[in-house]
């Protein structure tokens, strides 16, 4: 027989029938005395077939009908409709679909849609026949208050998931299938909860006790293992990554510049929130408005408050030569605004950015009126609120700093006195020196500061672009030598506080000054000013510390004050282009207001600093009081400086809400260059279509509403989208499949029934996401055995994708887990939780592809052996394990991730040196565990390695491959000296073994790592 | 089965081809999930159904025949990373010439962004010297000497525009038809499309050259939300071609087919166990692992290569680069790979040290101008450029106006820069398009990106309108909603 033919004929067969049975929108399945369920059988057909012309999209609308709506459908057109209900003959719409005239049939051909079907039609004629009624979307309908079904076996059933699905499958006339054994459920469980594989001793003792144990015991065993993977601190990671995934989390800023940003004091306060199982309403809110919430009296709380709110910072940040600042920050708006739509509505509200939903009831309107609400935060693309945070610090405890040295006096002034002497202002001759112009070609600010400039050639910038924005100016200098630079700042003109910074006294702090000519930035070597503020000393300014600067103090902001930024005579520049760059990242809203640049002929006497000087030479009993006091002051500034300096404390980029909020418009097309001002200002809402609508009126509607509304019981859709979630992670489908779209284009919910009662016991059980896990793990539904039924033929031919859940499914890890997984097998993995994000060795030759070289020092210590989730993950080059098994680039929002299985997986499991050290760590973790020698304890050792790796004892053929494998290698190893020394595990080596048998050993490990099964929960 | 003497397969046959099926079904529903996928399926396609073609997963990149009669069957695009000045290479202005240092004139200003002119900037016509070529005249400057000789082999696209002016997102929208990262690349719609035709390579293949990589990175070869699989494999330049391709240290070929047997036969133990048809695509995977440790190293030996080609692209054995990449990539095609893409970077020529209209054009030049003419020649005595589309250019063109740097270059310009393509289904030797005197705008001819993808899905036997992806509850193009086949160019 042709095999061909019988795989296609089969193909169709099973197409068939799973169309019949169980097809997504179950078309055709109603019989024909059935009653027509508008949601269930004629909105998919209306949906896919006639809104894109005849939908809510009011500009898209063709001869003005929509059929969206019972009014639209039955309008009289001028003495025909084209719904009448009852009368399908008179319907117009029943003739068009069934026209066979060019001219006429609906969907025309011209709009490349499928025709309409006999079945279809049938379905329509029927529905018109028994009164067209339409039903709202079933997403948008409340939640329906529902009791589990009543089942026939009921000794199967362990909690109310398992009644649905079990009704479902005798409505069928199927059985479920048996629990899957206890070793498996050990393992699906450790991976599922906590995204790496149970002790071996661990497996054994509950394998032990489970197969002693009577029914009720069996629960109680498995309840008490669930809890204490519930408890493990590393299931605030394994869950903590789905929704960083969410997040976009990533530690670098995207595009092409693509520099690094401290992101991961939120990813650990994700992890600490779920391991806090901080409930999920309160989850929401945080992230999305923490700022905004009232600030708890604990300072610790309160700030892990903020930091939350970097889920939205997540954003990426366009740092390319001529980005427009503004169209930068449109753009990371509308990315929240998508993101928040796709994580919590599981809605494509993207689609609204250009116009009204052409398929969901968001109008191009309400899609502004929520860019409204996040479009008052004061981050200006790369640029914005940060607040300090320590290692440990979001788990609650700081980690011992390297205690900071307290600053002694006497070594303050030997350091300073060896800093004076090698000064060159200091020892510059006390003469006038000659200013020369700076003439500046262009300027521009990062965060769009309103930067000009003044008739007198002085800059001015009257508001703060962004809390931090930063000043560039581009210019040309008449000579290449530039020993030195005066910035002078000036008062600002018609500004409040009448100083020349930006602060709310009028004050400033430069955090950082410096050069940028070709070949990248040049630093001043010191600085000096006659005004500093105690603490903020001009030559903080050009340390590269932003957390340090320049400032001069409020009182004094008032009159011109300058400060001289110090090159050294020989500086020369072989451009005769130059840009200055002007930073103020150290406090916010403190810009400096006016300012002007010039270069200096020679370097410039620094008094000041040579009195200093004078003054600490002088021994201490012979110092005058002018110069004790001076000697003091200087000693206190230094002290606040190394205060500032001390420390590991990052910049957390936070979100805060500006006071006057910004005003919204809709922008024609998407393009922010286009608001349509005509149609007004418009007020921050949320979608109308989703229930409950806000209170009118008051005050002005925040990001804290919007949260507020998520997660308000009575939104259906929260609750619905975020359990379907996490039911997708343990069966590897929603409910709903198309888990990002829930719309009228999305699938159909599998079994709607389970989908509102879970979503409802979610609410009922205060949000615990928690409780939610421990309800689905504990089902009978997620304790079967994934195995392919033999015993139920009809299933392959009934439920081909497994839909009704007759078995568990096998799926295949994500990334980081066949790393960690990796890791917990051979012992090698550093389970610290948490803080700077690290840099385990990679292949080479990974940024040959990004346009700035990244530098990737590899960890050479324990840091090699942090989990997946710490790896420092850089988005235009990801970490190249990650991008094999499927890990997206974090650009945008994932929801969730392919599943896909190519060769370039295989390549990096059998080759990369990462998993070659690790097969060499389970070498060295099997005899360590099990000492003896090698011929003596092979047998053991490889069985022992089964078990660490997939949690079950070798088959018979399983044991005999693999001892012949070793054995051979053994020999090839040893035909060929030195050809052992890449696998041989050096520990093994001095603990006597051979070169040759201890590689064999890690190449049992590494035949293990590549195994289907090993990369698979069960 | 509908014969009875069906029956004689025996059972292992059976379960296999049960799970063969079951996996069609799967790939059905993930490539395009819903009803109507499958009723398409069903009834057979219609003129006016959408064009998704069927994917085995344990097989996605299977070679298939496309929906509509095809001129092509495979690509190579030569992308120049960094948007090559079109006035100093191909497109002559005495007019410009002329006007130099005089104000660009209001009306050709008027509503024109740019990424970094100020407002103030000069005209500026080329110092290049031009002549014109070939039965079709094209007009070629003195640096591109090598492509005199394919003058009338290819098809210049001269009103080319663009509607993007910054590198990384006017790159992502050449190369998936929009702006922001995340849709898919015009090659893995391509794979998605025609799978490939060699199992022991990647069907979509990146090669680089030139001092960084092209802006973009990954995005510009991401699948987007197409199936991973018809993700761009970027091949390095240097050393080990693919990443891990190597075996451990000490590890033999030997050895290697011996773990790779063991692999084998704790895979099949566990199929058996479960089965599962994932651990089948697993066992394939592992297969073609294996081939392309031996077929990667294989294909990058231009040791195999006769004297008078290498001399033809100007490679030097030994040393990669453009002409290596250009070489590689007939490599390539020769055994199936679909779709070839090269990146050569640094034509930003603002005018700054480094990137000058002086010695920096000149060098880029030198780098492509003979393996790109090379390729064209290559491929016509192989007989493989009548079904092979080549594609030359860069992600948009430069400013008539100079722009003042450290020497004066140009600015980024969105309208009116120079492509050519050709080979399978284009016309050889022929001038399509024109610009006004002072190569602003285009006014003849003009050719969006939408358009050329249009074109070159149309020669590759793809209505652009038809083949598409349901993502987010949308059919998704890489024409977006745009685009319309450039009939015109057509052989």
């Amino acid at each position: 027989m042709n095999r061909v033919k019988l795989t296609a004929s089969l193909l169709f067969t099973c197409l068939a029938v799973g169309l019949f049975l169980l097809g997504p929108a179950t078309t055709g399945r109603v019989e024909a005395t059935q009653e027509v369920s508008f949601n269930r059988d004629i909105r998919p057909i209306l949906s896919d077939r006639c809104m894109y012309c005849h939908g809510p999209d009011e500009k898209n609308r063709k001869a003005g009908l929509r059929l969206d709506t019972f009014e639209g459908a039955t309008k009289d057109r001028g003495g025909y409709r084209a719904i009448v209900p009852g009368k399908p003959d008179e319907s117009e719409l029943m003739r068009r679909i069934t026209s066979h005239e060019a001219g006429e049939v609906m969907p025309p051909p011209a709009a490349k849609k499928s025709p309409i079907s006999v079945a279809e039609a049938d379905l329509l004629r029927r529905w018109i026949a028994q009164g067209a009624q339409y039903q709202g979307h079933w997403a948008f309908q409340a939640l329906s208050p529902i009791a589990p079904p009543a089942v026939k076996r009921t000794d199967w059933i362990r909690n109310g998931i398992d009644n649905f699905i079990l009704a479902r499958l005798e409505r069928e006339g199927l059985t479920p299938s048996p629990q899957a054994d206890a070793r498996t459920l050990i393992r699906r469980l450790s991976l599922d909860l906590t995204g790496l594989l149970p002790a071996p001793a661990e497996v054994d003792q509950f394998a032990i006790e489970f197969s002693k144990a009577d029914r009720a015991g069996q629960d109680r065993l498995y309840a008490a293992l669930v809890d204490r993977m519930l408890a493990s601190p590393h299931y605030g990671e394994r869950w903590g990554r789905h929704w960083l995934d969410q997040a976009r989390y990533a530690d670098s800023n995207g595009y092409t510049i693509d520099g690094e940003r401290v992101m991961w004091p939120y990813r650990d306060w994700v992890i600490r929130a779920l391991n806090e199982d901080k409930p999920f309403d309160r989850f929401t809110m945080e992230q999305l408005a923490g700022d905004l919430l009232p600030a708890p009296d604990d300072p610790a709380r309160a700030k892990a408050q903020l930091v939350a709110t970097g889920f939205h910072r997540n954003t990426v940040i366009n740092e390319e030569g001529g980005v427009d600042p503004e169209q930068a920050r449109v753009e990371q708006v509308m990315d929240r605004v998508s993101t928040t739509g796709a994580v919590w509505l599981g809605l494509t509200v993207g689609c609204a950015q250009c116009h009204s939903h052409k398929y969901d009831p968001i109008s191009h309107r309400e899609y502004y009126q929520m860019f409204a609400l996040f479009n008052s935060t004061m981050d200006y693309n790369n640029l914005g609120p940060t607040v300090f945070v320590g290692k440990g610090e979001m788990f609650g405890r700081r980690e011992p700093e390297a205690a900071p040295k307290p600053l002694l006096q006497a070594e303050w002034e030997k350091s300073e006195i060896a800093r004076l002497e090698k000064s060159a202002a200091v020892s510059a001759p006390a003469k006038p020196v000659e200013w020369l112009p700076f003439r500046v070609i262009k300027y521009d600010t990062e965060a769009g500061g309103p930067l000009r400039q003044l008739a007198d050639g002085s800059f001015q910038v009257t508001k703060n672009g962004s809390p931090n924005d930063a000043y560039r100016l581009l210019g040309t200098i008449d000579r290449p030598g530039v020993p030195a630079v005066r910035l002078t700042v000036l008062p600002v003109e018609g500004v409040p506080a009448g100083g020349s910074g930006l602060g709310r006294d009028g004050s400033f702090v430069l955090s950082e000054f410096y050069i940028e000519s070709e070949g990248g930035g040049n630093r001043f070597a010191e600085a000096f000013a006659a005004e500093e503020q105690p603490g903020w000393p001009a030559r903080t300014a050009t340390d590269n510390d932003r957390r340090t600067g320049w400032s001069v103090g409020g009182g004094r902001a008032r009159a011109a004050s300058e400060a001289i930024f110090v090159f050294g005579p020989q500086k020369k520049f072989d451009s005769r282009q130059i840009q200055f760059v002007l930073r103020h990242d150290a406090q916010a809203e403190s810009g400096i207001g006016r300012f002007r640049i010039e270069i200096a002929s020679e370097v410039p006497h620094d008094a000041r600093g040579a009195a200093l000087l004078a003054a600490l030479r002088t021994p201490a009993g012979g110092r005058n009081a002018a110069q004790r006091e001076m000697i003091s002051a200087e000693f206190a500034s230094a002290q606040a400086v190394m205060e500032k300096q001390s420390g590991s404390a990052v910049m957390a980029m936070v979100m805060r809400e500006i006071a006057e909020p910004r005003e919204s418009f809709i922008f024609a097309r998407g393009d922010f260059t286009r608001p349509d001002k005509a149609a007004g200002r418009l007020e921050p809402n949320v979608f109308a279509a989703i229930a409950p609508s806000l209170p009118a009126g008051g005050k002005a509607r925040t990001r804290l509403d919007l949260a507020k509304w998520l997660v308000d019981p009575r939104n259906p859709l929260t609750p619905r989208v975020t359990i379907n979630r996490i039911w997708m992670r343990y069966f590897g489908r929603g409910i709903v499949e198309t888990e990002e779209d829930f719309g009228t284009q999305g699938a159909q919910p599998t079994h709607p029934e389970l989908l509102d009662w879970l979503a409802g016991e979610f609410i009922r059980q205060g949000w615990s996401m928690k409780s939610m896990h421990r309800l689905i793990v504990t089902s009978a539904t997620y304790r079967q055995s994934s195995k392919v039924r033999t015993d139920e033929p009809r299933l392959a031919e009934i439920d081909p994708r497994n839909l009704l859940l007759a078995r568990q499914e096998r799926l295949r890890v994500e990334a980081e887990v066949v790393r960690d997984a990796a890791l917990s097998a051979s012992g090698l993995l550093n389970p610290r939780i948490g803080g700077p994000s690290v840099r385990p060795p990679q292949p080479d030759g990974v940024y040959t592809f990004t346009q700035v070289n990244k530098r990737w020092a590899t960890a050479t210590n324990e840091d090699r052996y942090r989990r997946a989730l710490y790896t420092f993950f850089v988005r235009s080059a990801p970490y190249p394990l990650f991008t094999t098994f499927d890990s997206p680039d974090f650009q945008t929002v994932c929801t969730r991730r392919a599943r896909s299985n190519t060769p370039l997986q295989s390549l990096t499991l059998a080759n990369d040196a990462a998993f070659i050290e690790i097969g060499r760590g389970l070498a060295t973790r099997l005899v360590r565990d099990l000492p003896g020698g090698f011929a003596a304890r092979l047998d053991d050792r490889l069985r022992y390695a089964f078990r660490l790796t997939l949690a079950r004892e070798p088959e018979a053929a399983e044991i005999a491959a693999l001892r012949g494998y070793v054995e051979r290698q053994v020999k090839s190893f040893e035909a060929r000296p030195d050809s052992a020394e890449g696998l041989a595990g050096e520990d093994l080596v001095a603990g006597g073994m051979t070169r040759a048998q201890a590689a064999s050993l890690t190449a049992a490990a590494r035949v293990l790592f590549n195994t289907d099964n090993f990369i698979t929960r069960e | 089965m509908s014969e009875p003497d069906d029956h004689s397969t025996n059972l292992e046959e059976d379960r296999l081809l049960r799970d063969v099926t079951r996996r069609h079904f799967f790939g059905q529903c993930a490539v395009g999930v819903g009803a109507i996928a499958l009723e398409a399926l069903l009834r057979g396609e219609g003129r006016s159904e959408p064009q998704r073609p069927r994917i085995d997963p344990a097989k996605p990149m299977a070679s298939r025949q496309p929906p509509l009669k095809a001129k092509a069957k495979r690509i190579i695009y030569m992308f120049m990373a960094g948007a090559p000045s079109q006035l100093e290479l191909f497109s002559d202005k005495p007019k410009l010439r002329e006007l130099t240092g005089q104000k660009p004139p209001e009306s050709l200003m008027k509503g024109r962004r740019f990424a970094f002119l100020k407002g103030n900037e000069k005209l500026m016509g080329t110092r290049r010297s031009f002549a014109q070529y070939g039965g079709c005249g094209m007009t070629l400057s003195e640096l591109m000497p090598h492509h005199r000789k394919i003058v009338d082999e290819v098809t210049w696209l001269r009103g080319m525009s663009t509607d993007v002016f910054n590198h990384g997102p006017a790159k992502i929208f050449m190369n998936t038809g929009f702006q922001i990262p995340g849709r898919p690349a015009f090659g893995s719609w391509v794979t998605y499309g025609l799978g490939s035709e060699n199992s022991d390579l990647p069907g979509f293949v990146v090669l680089q050259s030139g001092r960084r990589g092209p802006r973009g990175g990954s995005s510009l070869w991401s699948s987007g939300f197409l199936p991973t699989s018809f993700q761009g494999v970027p091949f390095r330049g240097q050393g080990d071609p693919i990443l891990n391709l190597q075996s451990p240290a000490g590890v033999d070929r030997g050895q290697e087919r011996d773990f790779y047997d063991t692999v084998g036969v704790l895979n099949r133990s566990r199929l058996d166990a479960t089965g599962d048809p994932e651990i089948l695509t697993r066992l394939n995977a592992y297969e073609m692992a294996y081939r392309m440790q031996t077929s990667a190293p294989e294909l990058m030996d231009l040791g195999k290569e006769s004297a008078a080609t290498l001399e033809l692209y100007g490679v030097r054995p030994g040393e990669s680069g453009f002409a290596a990449n250009a070489l590689l990539a007939r490599r390539m095609i020769e055994r199936g790979v679909r779709f070839v893409q090269l990146y050569h970077t640094d034509w930003d020529h603002h005018g700054e040290v480094g990137n000058t209209l002086g010695a920096d054009i000149e060098n880029r030049c030198r780098e492509v101008d003979q393996a790109s003419a090379a390729l064209i020649i290559d491929l016509k005595q192989r007989g493989l450029l009548e079904d092979t589309l080549v594609i030359w250019g860069g992600e948009f063109g430069r400013t008539p106006m100079g722009e003042v740097r450290q020497s004066t270059g140009r600015d980024h310009h969105i309208d009116g820069f120079t492509i050519w393509v050709a080979g399978g289904g284009f016309k050889a030797g022929y001038i399509h398009g024109e610009t006004d005197e002072l190569g602003f705008g285009v006014v003849d001819g003009g050719v969006h990106v939408h358009d050329l993808h249009a074109t070159l899905l149309h020669l590759l036997g793809f209505d652009h309108e038809r083949l598409t992806y349901r993502f987010q509850g949308r059919d998704f193009r890489l024409t977006d909603v745009h685009g319309r086949v450039v009939t015109d160019i057509l052989a």
